[in-house]
Parts: structure tokens; sequence; C-alpha cells
């Protein structure tokens, strides 16, 4: 890595776009071999208990199921390139389609949770690094394992019985009050867009009122994991010869922290946050399930046990090229602006 | 990330030679509690404490317990009741089946450790063969293996779990080896990680080169190298793991697709179930089981950072980067992207920083 | 006979469904609600459940979740009142028979669908042609092939014709799958869900089945029905607590299907500080176990009486259900004419030592081994709780040795019939409120659950409760099967659940369209202004 270039930054972004084709298809099979070779044909799975046997194999024929697996493997990464995901079987919606209708509110919550874990980590792993191995570093670094040792469940319960049956302050579960769900059209897909295209500012306060608890649930999560970057990464800035430089001049130390230090240790946080789509994604799994969220995550709980194999191999198809191409671009941006890349 | 480089790992872990193999492990258990100090002693120390309780309740279970685990009534078939108050003989009540919930925590303990080392000795027979045979045959097999590796971990990992218990559960049941399986699939891409590196670097290392230079087998010489190498760096990962895979079971098990109910008492099926209960002011059917996650979680965290700064203090910052990330990320992520472990800026790998420090 | 064991098939498969759904419905009779005028709320009715909602053109789907908003949006030809027993006219005039096989109805003059078309007796033709063309998945079309012929002489007339008699045939026009649709639905496809239109008293405004359905008033309602609110929107919720916590909330106005028995204990008991009221309707919803007749070891009789012997209702009603739920002693549910408690008149109470002698008297080597089935995400998760107290009160007589075994749903449902279970659950929901539907799918020969059971009195017996027209001749035939069946035990009922819904303070109507007929009549809701 040292020996890198402002030339082989180029080369780099080719490769690395490169790379990004072969790892599509590696995980498509992964997918497809999970999904379809284990189980075995999604129609008599699915629906196997409802018909004879002859209507099976007529439905497994019209599905294409009865073909070899080959050509049922290539039609699957053919779709998948064409962006055809396929039909859900149980109610007949398309994949892509339930992204688009399920997707914003799994959206709104990873994005507000990401924003609760970055107010509560940014200050405090700051200040975790700037009194490191203090006993203050020391409780705050228990409490950052502590967020993410209680299960987002345990922690989402306990929400619910504080904040809204004990105290009464704030909704437990759902986007929005089911009478202002009705009353705001739908037109993003995303709530609180949907208020404020609307004009409707009471419909956007309800809608925030019912994110909080779930936002700060998650939020929990990804905190403690930031808190540590963001404190590992302070405490190598500050070794680094231009903070020395700085406290040579007799700069005080959380003048260093604030002004020279903050900006650079921030850099290498970009490329954390490509890892953190994928845990985002699985916990929001887990807390749309506990607020009662309409998000992706709850879709797929409810195919799984509707043994819908075919949308939940879309939507797992769909999680996993979100969270590819995520990685993607974020190492494609830290490489443009990381500065050690062209050193 | 992995710019500041140190000394590689391994380097400073070659062990000194004459003692016996027993004496050289026990010494190595014992070291990063002697060598720790200051906040990472407590967090060793505190986070052993923690996850030897558990380990103790899960040993001793049958003797802890009061009940068994799917128990409704005493010896006289008296039944317990539902709901009744933490308190008398029921330390901390029962629950909506009439359950005793101590001995249902107690049981839990049980199910997770064993579902956890299950988990831990397949993922790493899986692990370390594929490593192996990853780094040392290299070329495409090298390729493909680590492609496959990668593109597991672009699953979220919960997902993977969910999905890999699920199509077992059609075929094997929903059992502890089943869970332990859908954990397995989760942890193997880290313990191969390691080991691949380990292999790689290992390939490299002048020392190999001169005993094969010298008529030494070099497989001999490389076996007790990534030895040392696994042994450096597994137990962090494994701790840390481990902590994971609690919360990967009981997430499964609050989902509905872990263990079933008839087969173990699992605290994440506890809660799930206990949600209701919440709801109705009965607190004492999810509290307790959701404490003994939180606590065993804690322990195995703290324990697994305690070493993980002890082991070796003066690569503490940048092994903080490189191992320790991974575990941190919910789901276990290694600390890495998918990809960037190819050319690219992401943090390193400990087995290819060693190499860039020796280069 | 083929089509009547389709008919219980599908109707298994809506039992299913029922359990994870609400219903709704809309009906023909003008209920006889305090519920003041209509429309002096602006507020719609907001229902939370659980259920989920399939496909709401009546062709496209046979669970109760789907058809109640059918019941809702459309009008059938008949329909049971609130209340009642008996198939009324809907949209019909009258109906009657011309003979065994001919069931003729006149069409009431100036009904027109939402869109403002004329229903005419062509509607009638087309939505039943329709039905039987599509032949959808969900087997809802299954009801009508007994149906030879439909056709429609002149624009207020239809006629059926058909196969052989059936004295039922007046309630499977009650029925969704009857339901009358504009003929500008496909006549080979489904008709998409965001696009239907009926002529009930409400219009499908919004179709989201994952988050929430609204329906508006209809403005061109024709019917009897009095519509007592402004619209309603359905709120769907992934768990039984969420709802709970919505309605305690206030988010939603009525809790139905389905609440967790620690819920409904906790809402009857503190519901009132809350400003909830648990409200409890007549159920016709049951569950039981089917032993398989078909091997060993319960191709003895001997075996299936001390099962019957031995299993304590009592115990599991108070136990896991605590008392939301009421033992059920017979094939048909308290509350259904023709119910009889002939495993209590043949059993008395649970009698371990009995049982030891029955399988002592017919030489049965014990303990007797066996696997018993359920399912946990079909009936609730109380289900696993019975079958671990089921396991218990046989086990600890020392003459049984029960292997508990579940399997979700799907795979269930795939399984159940193919003979390889010893033992498994099952729920049901009638398809109308006839004491035959709780015998025929049952006990057949033919029988859906195909557990080898059959008995040739037991055919003949079904054949005089779904032909024969007197009264009479059939309450004396259910009574005669309740009795054989105790005898033969094939089936062991467990027990029967009241309809329960949660209600805000203030809201009417409710307890009145919680009756035998499982339809939840949206437009009897008052009461609902804030």
């Amino acid at each position: 890595m040292s020996t890198r270039t402002a030339g082989s930054l180029r080369t780099y972004l080719l490769t690395r776009v490169l790379l990004f084709v072969p790892q599509v298809i590696v995980i498509l099979t992964i997918v497809f071999v999970l999904m379809r070779v284990a189980p075995g044909d999604p129609v008599s799975v699915a629906l196997g208990g409802q018909r004879s046997e002859e209507e099976l194999a007529e439905l497994r024929a019209a599905a294409g199921y009865d073909r070899p697996i080959i050509v049922q493997y290539w039609e699957y990464i053919s779709g998948v390139l064409r962006l055809d995901f396929g039909h859900t079987i149980i109610d007949n919606r398309s994949v892509a389609e339930i992204f688009a209708v399920n997707g914003g509110a799994t959206l709104t919550l990873t994005v507000a949770a990401f924003v609760v874990a970055l107010l509560l980590a940014v200050p405090l792993g700051l200040i975790a690094g700037r009194f490191r191995d203090t006993p203050l570093d020391g409780s705050l670094r228990v409490f950052g394992i502590l967020t993410y040792a209680a299960p987002v469940f345990f922690v989402g319960l306990l929400m619910q019985l504080a904040f809204a049956r004990g105290l009464g302050w704030l909704p437990s579960s759902s986007q929005a009050s089911p009478v202002v769900t009705a009353r705001v059209p739908s037109q993003t897909n995303i709530f609180l867009v949907d208020a404020l295209l609307a004009g409707d500012t009471a419909a956007f306060w309800n809608g925030v009122q019912h994110l909080v608890l779930p936002a700060v649930t998650l939020g929990l999560l990804l905190t403690g994991t930031f808190m540590r970057i963001i404190r590992v990464n302070l405490i190598q800035t500050m070794r680094s010869d231009y903070v020395e430089a700085a406290r040579a001049r007799g700069v005080s130390e959380t003048r260093v922290v604030i002004q020279h230090a903050f900006r650079n240790a921030m850099v290498p946080f970009v490329t954390i946050l490509g890892l953190q789509v994928a845990l985002l994604l699985g916990g929001a799994i887990l807390t749309e399930q506990t607020f009662n969220w309409n998000g992706i995550g709850s879709q797929l709980v409810r195919y799984l046990d509707s043994r819908d194999y075919i949308a939940v191999q879309g939507i797992i198809t769909l999680f996993a090229l979100a969270v590819v191409t995520a990685s993607l671009l974020i190492d494609i941006i830290n490489a443009i602006i990381d500065p050690r890349v062209r050193y | 990330m992995a710019t500041a480089a140190g000394p590689p790992p391994d380097d400073s872990a070659v062990p000194a030679g004459g003692r016996t193999r027993t004496r050289r492990v026990l010494s190595g258990i014992a070291r990063p509690y002697r060598d720790s100090h200051g906040v990472g002693r407590f967090m060793l120390v505190t986070g052993t404490v923690l996850a030897a309780i558990m380990v103790v309740l899960a040993v001793f279970a049958p003797l802890i317990a009061p009940f068994g685990f799917a128990q409704v009534a005493d010896v006289d078939g008296e039944r317990f009741g539902n709901h009744l108050e933490p308190g008398g003989v029921h330390l901390f009540g029962t629950t909506t089946q009439g359950f005793d919930v101590f001995s249902r925590v107690v049981w839990g303990a049980r199910t997770a450790v064993t579902v956890v080392l299950l988990a831990l000795v397949f993922s790493l027979i899986v692990g370390v063969l594929l490593g192996l045979v990853a780094g040392y045959v290299g070329r495409w097999v090298d390729r493909l293996l680590v492609m496959i590796m990668d593109s597991l971990f672009a699953l979220p990992a919960l997902l993977l779990a969910i999905v890999v218990a699920f199509l077992l559960a059609e075929h094997i049941g929903g059992g502890a080896a089943t869970a332990a399986l859908a954990i397995t699939a989760v942890y193997v891409p880290q313990y191969f990680r390691v080991v691949r590196a380990a292999t790689v670097s290992a390939k490299e290392q002048t020392y190999v080169e001169a005993a094969r230079a010298m008529g030494a087998r070099s497989g001999t010489i490389m076996f007790r190298y990534l030895l040392n190498n696994v042994i450096q760096s597994v137990p962090v990962i494994a701790t840390l793991n481990a902590a994971d895979a609690i919360l990967t079971l009981a997430g499964l098990g609050f989902l509905g697709y872990g263990i079933q109910p008839t087969e173990a008492a699992e605290w994440g099926y506890d809660l799930q179930r206990a949600v209701t209960d919440a709801g109705t002011g009965i607190w004492w059917t999810g509290l307790f089981p959701g404490m003994a996650i939180v606590l065993l979680v804690m322990g195995l965290t703290l324990m697994g950072e305690g070493l993980n700064e002890t082991i070796n203090p003066a690569i503490r910052v940048r092994r903080m980067l490189s191992i320790t990330l991974p575990e941190r990320a919910h789901e276990s992520r290694p600390g890495v992207s998918p990809v960037s472990r190819q050319p690219g800026p992401g943090p390193e790998q400990d087995g290819e920083a060693g190499k860039d420090g020796a280069q | 006979m083929r089509a009547r064991r389709f008919r219980g098939a599908a109707a298994f498969v809506l039992a299913g469904a029922f359990a994870l759904a609400a219903c709704g419905g809309d009906d023909d009779t003008a209920a006889d609600d305090d519920g003041g005028e209509a429309g002096d709320s602006s507020l719609p009715v907001v229902l939370g459940t659980t259920d989920t909602v399939t496909n709401i053109d009546p062709a496209g789907s046979y669970d109760k979740p789907s058809w109640n908003i059918v019941y809702n949006t459309y009008q059938r030809l008949l329909a049971v009142p609130l209340g009642g027993s008996e198939p009324q006219p809907d949209a019909a005039e009258s109906c009657d028979w011309d003979d065994d096989t001919t069931y003729r109805c006149t069409l009431k003059s100036g009904q027109t669908f939402a869109d403002g078309s004329e229903i005419t007796s062509e509607n009638v033709v087309h939505s039943i042609e329709r039905q039987l063309e599509i032949q959808h998945e969900s087997n809802g079309w299954q009801l009508l092939t007994g149906i030879e012929e439909v056709e429609a002489p002149d624009e207020s007339t239809v006629v059926f014709h058909l196969e052989s008699p059936d004295a039922t045939f007046p309630f499977i026009l009650t029925t969704a799958a009857a339901a009358i649709v504009p003929m500008d639905y496909p006549a080979d496809e489904l008709q998409p869900n965001d696009q239907v239109v009926g002529s009930g008293p409400y219009t499908v405004d919004e179709f989201d089945p994952t988050q929430q359905i609204q329906l508006g008033v209809n403005e061109n309602y024709a019917g009897d029905r009095e519509v007592n609110n402004s619209g309603v929107i359905l709120q769907f919720y992934q768990t039984e607590s969420a709802l709970k916590q919505a309605i305690e909330e206030g988010e939603v106005m009525i809790a139905y299907r389905s609440l967790a028995v620690t819920d409904v204990e906790d809402l009857e008991e503190n519901g009132a500080e809350r400003g909830v009221e648990v409200v409890v309707g007549e159920g016709t919803e049951i569950n039981y176990m089917v032993l398989q007749a078909s091997r060993e070891p319960f191709d003895e009789p001997a075996v299936r009486q001390a099962v019957a012997q031995i299993i304590d209702r009592e115990t599991i009603a108070e136990s896991v259900y605590r008392g939301t739920v009421t033992p059920l002693y017979g094939p048909i549910p308290e509350g259904v004419p023709g119910h009889v408690p002939s495993f209590k008149e043949q059993y008395g109470e649970p009698d371990p030592e009995a049982a030891e002698q029955l399988l002592d008297e017919a030489g049965v080597e014990t303990p007797v081994e066996f696997d018993a089935w359920w399912m946990p995400d079909r009936y609730g998760e109380e289900i696993g709780d019975m079958f671990g107290e089921i396991e218990r009160q046989l086990e600890d007589t020392g003459l049984f040795e029960v292997n508990l075994e579940q399997l979700s749903w799907a795979q269930y449902a795939e399984t159940f019939s193919d003979q390889s279970m010893d033992a498994f659950d099952l729920g049901w929901f009638p398809d109308y409120p006839d004491a035959s539907n709780y015998i025929e799918p049952f006990y057949h020969a033919e029988s859906v659950v195909n557990n080898g059971y059959s008995d040739d009195e037991m055919d003949e017996l079904i054949d005089v409760m779904l032909t024969d027209t007197d009264e009479e001749a059939r309450l004396d035939a259910f009574e005669r099967a309740s009795e054989i069946v105790a005898e033969d035990a094939p089936i062991i009922q467990l027990w029967q659940r009241d309809q329960i819904a949660a209600v805000r303070e203030g809201v009417e109507g409710v307890e009145e369209t919680l009756d035998p007929s499982f339809i939840f009549y949206y437009d009897v809701v008052s009461g609902v202004e804030e």
C-alpha cells in the first residue's frame, strides 16, 4: 500500500470495479445453491399441500422447475442481470416491487439509526480517545460493549416498556398511526417524505414520533462499533507527526483533538461504513420485527414463514447486491478521499 | 488503516524452545492475565469471571436448576401455576407455560454454551482446512475460495444464519446441531481468513525458506509456524465470535428459527414468548433471560478485548483494527469489506500486515 | 364425491388462514344496532389484525381474512343474517327450489355496482362461470363444483342446475365464492386487487396487505345494511403483542384476530383503565387431534379410545388457555344446532384406569408409542403448549410414550393427509354455519384428514345431512353421527374458541357481528368519533 501512487489510484479503481463482476456472480451462485438446490423445487414446497401430484407437476413445468438445474441457474443469473428477481409464489408480487414498497421503511429506519449512532458515537468516541486509559475511557468502552452485548429485541422491548407503556411518551409500533397513514397519499413509499410532500406537518411529526424508538434501538447497536473505531482512529492520529508538531507549538490537547485530529480520524471511518450496511440490515430484521415496522426485514420473515422460496431468494439476492454495491462505492470513495492512497 | 506498520504479530510469538507443549500452552493461557494492566486487565478479569459463571451454570445445570426446563409440576404432580411472581420456590417466577424461569435461564446457559462450542469446533475445522488449502495451494483454488468466503461476508450474517437454520430445520430438525451449523456458516470465513493469511505469510518467511533449503520438510515447519500463529490469533477471534454467536443464536430463537422449545431451553425463544408478558406488566419472564444474554455476551466481549489488548501491547492499535473490528460489528464481520483485501485500501489482514511490515 | 372431498380440502386451507387472519364481511341483514345515524362520525373505523389478506377478487381466495373483505365489498344472492342460521336474500329478491336439483333466484331491481353499472342475472352467471374457469389455486371454486349449469333466462332471474341434490346449496350461495362481480372482470384471470369493484356497503380505496387496507363507503350501495361509520382502515400487525399495544395506545379502535391468551386475560382484568374492553362473541373455531386409524398403533380402536379416555380437556382449557377456550366434547361445537357432547357421554371424566382396562382387554402392549405432530404457525403459539400438556397427560399414565414433532404449516399441510403422521393437530373454521360442515369433511370415507377411518352408517348419515330437507331427520343424523365418532374416536376434538375482539371505549356494534358465521361486518360498527 505504501507504494501506491496517484497513477495506481486509477489502476486500483479499475481493478476494484472489475472484481465486482466475479464477486456478484459468486454471490448469486451461493444464493442459488442455498435456496434452490437445498430445499427442492419451490412450487411443491410452497403449495404442495393443496394440490394433486399432477397439478404440481403442471405448475412445476409452467414455472420451469422441471428443467435441468443448470438451465434454471442460467435463468436465475440472467434474470438478475435483467433486474428481474422473480415473483413471489404466495401473493404474486414482484420482488422489485417489495423493495420499492417496503424498502422505504427499511431505508428510513436504517438512516435514522445511523444518524443516532453518529450523534452518540462521535462525541463519546472522541472523549474516550482524548482521555485514553483513564477510568472515563474505561467506562465509555464498557458502555460501548454493553450496547453491543444487548440483543436488539431485548433493548427494543425495554424501550417499549419504558417509553411507550411506562411513560406513555412515544408510540411503540408501526411507522405512523393508522389514521395518519391513511390520509397521507403514498408517493415515494417513504412515509416522512410523503408527509412533507403532502404538506402535512402533523403527519410528519407523527411519523417522527413513531421513528424514535426503533431508530434509537437499532442505532445503539451501531454506537459501540462506531465509538471504538473513532477512538482508535483518534489515538492513531494523535501519534502522527503533524499532531506532534501542533503539540510542540503548545496547542492544548483538547484543541489538538478538535482542530487537528478530528478530521483525519474520521477519514478511515468511511471505510467502515461498507461493513455497517450488512450489520444494519441484519439488525433491521430484528428491529422491524420488534416494532412492527413494515420493512423488507419483516417481509423476509413473512415469506420465510410461508416457505415462499422465490420471494426469499429474491430478497436475499437484493440484500446481497446492496451490500456488495455499497462496499464497492465505499471503497471507491475511500480511495479518492483518503490521502494515504496517494502517498 | 494498516499503515501503522508494526512488527508482524507472529514474530514476537515464536516460542522459546525447550519447554513442553503443555507447559507452553498453560503459560500461554496464563500470560494475558499476568501481563495485563489497567483497563485491559479490568476487562479481561471481569469478562473471564462473567463467562466463567455462565460456563459453571452450563456445566452444572442439572445440579443448579431446581427443575427441568420443561417441567410444569413438582414431584407430587402439583402444578406450579402460570405467571407466578418471583419468590419462594420459584426464584425468578414462572412463565406463561408454567415453566420455572430460573431453571430455564440455567438450562439456557447450557444450550448457549453447547451450541457455541459446537459452532466453534465446526467453524475451526472447516475454516482451518479451507484456509490451509487456499494458502498452501494458492493460484486459482485460493482465488476461488477467497471469492466464496468474501461473498458469504456480503450476506448479512443474521440473514445467512436464518436461511441455513431454516433449510436445515427442514431436513434434520431444529436442534442444537442445526443452530450450531447455521452459526458455523457465518463464522467459517473468519477462521479461513486468519489461517489462509498465516499460511501465505508462513510460506514466505525467511526461516521457512532457510529450513527448506536445508532439506527440512517445509510442511512440518509450516505446520508449527501456523499452529503458533493460530494459537496467537484464534483465542481473540474465538472469544469475540462466541459472543457474537450467542447473539445470533438468540436472534434465531427470537424469530422462531432456532432451537425448538421442546428440545432445550433457549434464551431467545424465552424472550420472544416474554414479549407478550412484558406488555401486561409481567416483567420477570423476559428480564432474566435477557440479562443472561447480556451478561454472557458482555463477559465474552470483555474477555476478548482484554485478551486483545494484553496479548501484544506493542501492536495494540494496529491489531485492534485488524482483528477486533470484525467482532465489533454485530454480525461479526472481519474488519475488511468484502473485496478490499484485494489491492484495496481497506484494513489489512494480520498476516498481510505482517508481510508489509517485513518488507 | 370428488367435489365434496375437495370442498373439504379447501376448507382446510381456509381454516389455516383463519388462524392468522381476521375476517370481516358484509352481509345482507340490516343490523338493528343502536349505532346512531350513519356517517355521524368523520373518522373511519380502525381495525387492527395480525391476519393476512391475499386476494379480494372472489375467484382468487379461500381464506377468511380475504373473504371478509369480499363480504364487505360485494353482495351475494343470499346471506346468513347476523345472529341467524338460515340463508336470507341479499342481492336476491327471493330464491327457491324448483325441484331437487334446480334452484331459482330472482334479483332485486335497481341495484348497481360502486362504479354505477347495473347488477343483472348475467353478472351472477359471469361470477360463477369465471370461478369455475379460473380454478384458482386457493380452491374456493371447489365449493361451486356441484353446479352443472347456471343460466340467466331473463335480466333478473338466475337458475342453477345441480349435479345432485344438495340441501346445503343455499349456504354455498352465501359464501364469498358466490359473490357477484361486474362484467368487466376478466373471465379467465383475476381482477387486480387495487381495481376491484363490488356492490357491497364498502369500496376498496387503498390496498396494501402488508400494511393497511382502506375501505370507503359505497355511495351506490342499495342493499339492506345500514352503514354506521365513514369507512374502515384495516391495519396489519406482525405480532399479537404489537396489536395489543396498538389498541392500548389508541392507535386502533378494534383488535380482532388474534390476541394472545395472556393479552386477553390482561385486557379483561385491566383493560378498563386503559379504555379497552374485551368483547366476546359466539365462536365456531374448533381444534382437534386426528389419530391415524389407517395403521399401527391407532388402527386398534381400543388405543384410540384409551387416548380419548385419558385426555383432560378441562386442564387444557384452564392451564394452557386459561379459560379462553371451551372444552369440546363432540364433533359439532356448542352453539351450532346439532351439538351433542358425545365424548363426555361415552367416556365421562378422564380416567387412566379405565384406559388401562381398555388396552388390557384389547391385548395391547403398553406403553404405546406414537408421534404427535403440531404446527407452530397456524392456530396460535399456545398449540405447542397444549401438546406439551397432552404429552404429559398421556405419559403420566404410563400407558403411552409420546414424541412431539412440529412442522410449520406449509410442510404440514402437505404432509398431514398422506398418512405419515401417527397423530396430528388441526383446526377448523366452518365454511357456513351448518353442522354438516363439522361432520362431512372429517368422517366421510373420503375425508380430508384421510386417516383411514370409514363407517358405512356414517356415510349414510352424511347423505341424510346433505340431501334431506327435513330438519328433524338431519338433527337425528347429527346426533347419531356424534355418538358413532365418540365411540370410534378417529378424531378427538379438544376445544372450541369464542371469537374475541378488544375494542376502545365507545366503539359499538362489534359484539353483534361476532356471530357463528365468523364474518365481521364492518357496517355495524359505530361510535368511533374522537
